[in-house]
C-alpha cells in the first residue's frame, strides 16, 4: 500500500511542477507584454508632449539648455512632464537592440514594470543610471551592445543627447557600490537583470554629442 | 483428470478475474493520478496566489528605527510618538488622510524648510486634538528605537523634550515616508534634529519640559537633501526627490530588474524526474502482483 501511494504521490507531484512552470512561463510572457503596451503608449504621449514643448520653446525663445558642462553636475535635476499620472524625464533609444522607451523619473518595482526608470543622478548631472527590466521589449538584448555602439536620451525639453557605449560589465546584485562608482568616467549607465536574476548587465556610455 | 481440469479453469477464472481487477485499478489509478495532480496544480497557484498576496501585504511594511543622537549624545529614553498621517499616490502626490485630513499642512513646496513647517503644523495640531500616535516608544541606552510592522505611507514623529545631565534637547517634529527601498524591504532608519540648550546650573534639571530662552546651542543631525533620488550606500543618509529627509539602512542591493525564469527548467526537470519515478514504482509495484 504505501508503495503505490508513492508512485501515485510521486506522479502528481511531478505533474504538478510541471504545470507550475508553464503556469510561469505564461505569466512572466503576460507581464512583459503588458508591460509593453505600458511604456507604448507613454512613449506615444511623451512624443506629443515633448514636440509641443519644442513648440512652445521655439516661439519663446527660450535660452538654450544649459550643456554638458555644468559644475556640480550630481546635484542637477532633470525636467520631467507627466504623462497618465507618472513623471518622465526622457525617452532612451538604442537603435542597435530596437529599444525606443520613455523614462521614468522616480523607480519603484511598480514603476519599472511599466517602463525604465532613473534610478539615480541626472541627464544633465551626466551621471545617469537607467534601470530597466529584461521583458523582451525593453532591456533583454543589452549584453548585446557593444563599444561604439550609440544611445540616446532624449530630453523633455527635445534635446538629444547621444551617447557611446564605452563598455559593458555584470555587477553583482548586491554591489551596489560599484554599480554608482566611477562616475567621472562615465556619462550614462543603463542596466537590468541577467537572465539568472543574480547579477546586473551593465552598460557604461559617455556623452558624445 | 476433471477434478485437475476443473482446478485449472478455476486457476485461469481467478487469474482473469484478478487481471480485470488490476485492469480496474490501473484506470482507477490513473484517474487518481490525474485528480491528484489536478488538485495538486490547483492548491499550488492558489497559494501561490495568497502567499503573493500575503508576501505582497507583509512586505509592504517594515521597521522604523529613530536614532536619537546628538553631537554624539545617545539621548536614553527620549520618547517618541509615530503617528500615520497619509500616503504618496501613485501620482506623486502626498495626501493627509484620516484625522490629519483637514490640518493645514501643505504638500505643494516640498524642500526641507517647508516640509519642517508642515511637520511643526501637524504635530501642534494633533497635540490641540489629543489624538493618539500610532507607536509610543522610548529609545534604549543607545539612543535607537525600533517599530516593527509600519506600513508604506507618510509619518509624523514627535518628540518629547528630554534633559540629560546639563543639557535639554528639543526633537524637532518630522514627516518621514516609507517606502521600498532597492532591496524591496521597508526599512527605514531616520536621525531626527534636535535643538539643545544647556541648562544653567542653578536650574532644575529634572524638569524635562523647562525652556531655558537664553543663550542656546542649536545643533541639526546633517543629512542629505540633494533633489534627485539618489541611493547612496548603506547606513548614510538619502532625501527623495520630494524633498523630505529620510535615512535608509538598506543593504548596498542593486534593484531587482529581471523577471522570475530560473525556477521553470528547475521545475520542468524535477518534475519529469518525480513523473518516471512514480510510473516506475507502479510499474515495479503491478509487476510485484502478477507474480
Amino acid at each position: 500500500m504505501t508503495n503505490k501511494k508513492r508512485g501515485v504521490v510521486l506522479i502528481a507531484a511531478g505533474a504538478a511542477l510541471l504545470l507550475a512552470a508553464l503556469f510561469l512561463i505564461f505569466a512572466n510572457f503576460r507581464e512583459a507584454d503588458k508591460a509593453d503596451k505600458t511604456a507604448a503608449n507613454a512613449l506615444q504621449k511623451l512624443d506629443a508632449a515633448i514636440a509641443a514643448q519644442q513648440a512652445q520653446t521655439e516661439t519663446t525663445s527660450a535660452p538654450e539648455a544649459e550643456s554638458a558642462a555644468d559644475p556640480e553636475p550630481a546635484e542637477q535635476e532633470d525636467a520631467a512632464l507627466e504623462i497618465d499620472g507618472q513623471m518622465y524625464i526622457c525617452i532612451i533609444e538604442i537603435p542597435k537592440i530596437g529599444v525606443r522607451l520613455p523614462v521614468m523619473r522616480e523607480w519603484s518595482y511598480d514603476n519599472l514594470a511599466a517602463a525604465p526608470c532613473r534610478y539615480s543622478g541626472s541627464v544633465a548631472g551626466r551621471n545617469i543610471i537607467i534601470a530597466g527590466h529584461n521583458y523582451k521589449g525593453f532591456f533583454s538584448r543589452l549584453q548585446e551592445l557593444n563599444s561604439g555602439d550609440k544611445i540616446y536620451l532624449t530630453t523633455i525639453d527635445g534635446v538629444r543627447h547621444d551617447y557611446e557605449v564605452d563598455y559593458s560589465v555584470l555587477v553583482g546584485g548586491n554591489d551596489l557600490p560599484t554599480m554608482k562608482s566611477g562616475s567621472d568616467s562615465w556619462d550614462l549607465t543603463v542596466f537590468t537583470c541577467t537572465w539568472s536574476g543574480w547579477s546586473r548587465v551593465t552598460v557604461r556610455a559617455v556623452l558624445v554629442n | 483428470m476433471k477434478i485437475q481440469k476443473n482446478l485449472m479453469a478455476a486457476r485461469e477464472m481467478g487469474r482473469l478475474e484478478r487481471l480485470g481487477v488490476i485492469m480496474n485499478t490501473r484506470k482507477i489509478r490513473l484517474f487518481s493520478v490525474l485528480m491528484c495532480a489536478l488538485g495538486l496544480v490547483m492548491y499550488i497557484m492558489l497559494g501561490t496566489a495568497v502567499a503573493a498576496h500575503a508576501d505582497e501585504a507583509q512586505a509592504e511594511s517594515g521597521t522604523l528605527n529613530i536614532v536619537s543622537r546628538d553631537d554624539g549624545t545617545a539621548l536614553s529614553g527620549i520618547k517618541w510618538n509615530i503617528y500615520r498621517v497619509g500616503s504618496h499616490l501613485a501620482t506623486g502626490e502626498f495626501v493627509l488622510e484620516g484625522d490629519f485630513a483637514d490640518y493645514p499642512a501643505d504638500f505643494g513646496d516640498l524642500s526641507a524648510s517647508a516640509m519642517q513647517e508642515a511637520a511643526q503644523i501637524l504635530e501642534e495640531n494633533a497635540i490641540a486634538d489629543g489624538l493618539l500616535p500610532g507607536w509610543t516608544a522610548s529609545a534604549d541606552e543607545n539612543g535607537e528605537l525600533s517599530v516593527n510592522g509600519v506600513a508604506a505611507g507618510l509619518y509624523l514623529l514627535s518628540g518629547e523634550i528630554i534633559t540629560i545631565g546639563d543639557v535639554t534637547y528639543d526633537p524637532a517634529p518630522a514627516i518621514i515616508e516609507v517606502k521600498a527601498n532597492a532591496d524591496g524591504s521597508y526599512d527605514l532608519t531616520v536621525y531626527p534634529k534636535f535643538e539643545s540648550t544647556e541648562v544653567p546650573p542653578s536650574s532644575s534639571q529634572a524638569d524635562s519640559s523647562s525652556d531655558v530662552g537664553s543663550s542656546s546651542e542649536e545643533s541639526s543631525s546633517s543629512t542629505d537633501t540633494s533633489s534627485n533620488s539618489d541611493v547612496s550606500s548603506s547606513t548614510s543618509s538619502t532625501s527623495t526627490s520630494s524633498g523630505m529627509t529620510n535615512s535608509t539602512s538598506s543593504g548596498e542591493k542593486v534593484p531587482q530588474t529581471g523577471q522570475l525564469w530560473w525556477p521553470v527548467p528547475i521545475f520542468s526537470a524535477l518534475g519529469i524526474v518525480l513523473i518516471g519515478m512514480g510510473l516506475r514504482v507502479c510499474a515495479k509495484r503491478e509487476h510485484d502482483n502478477d507474480e
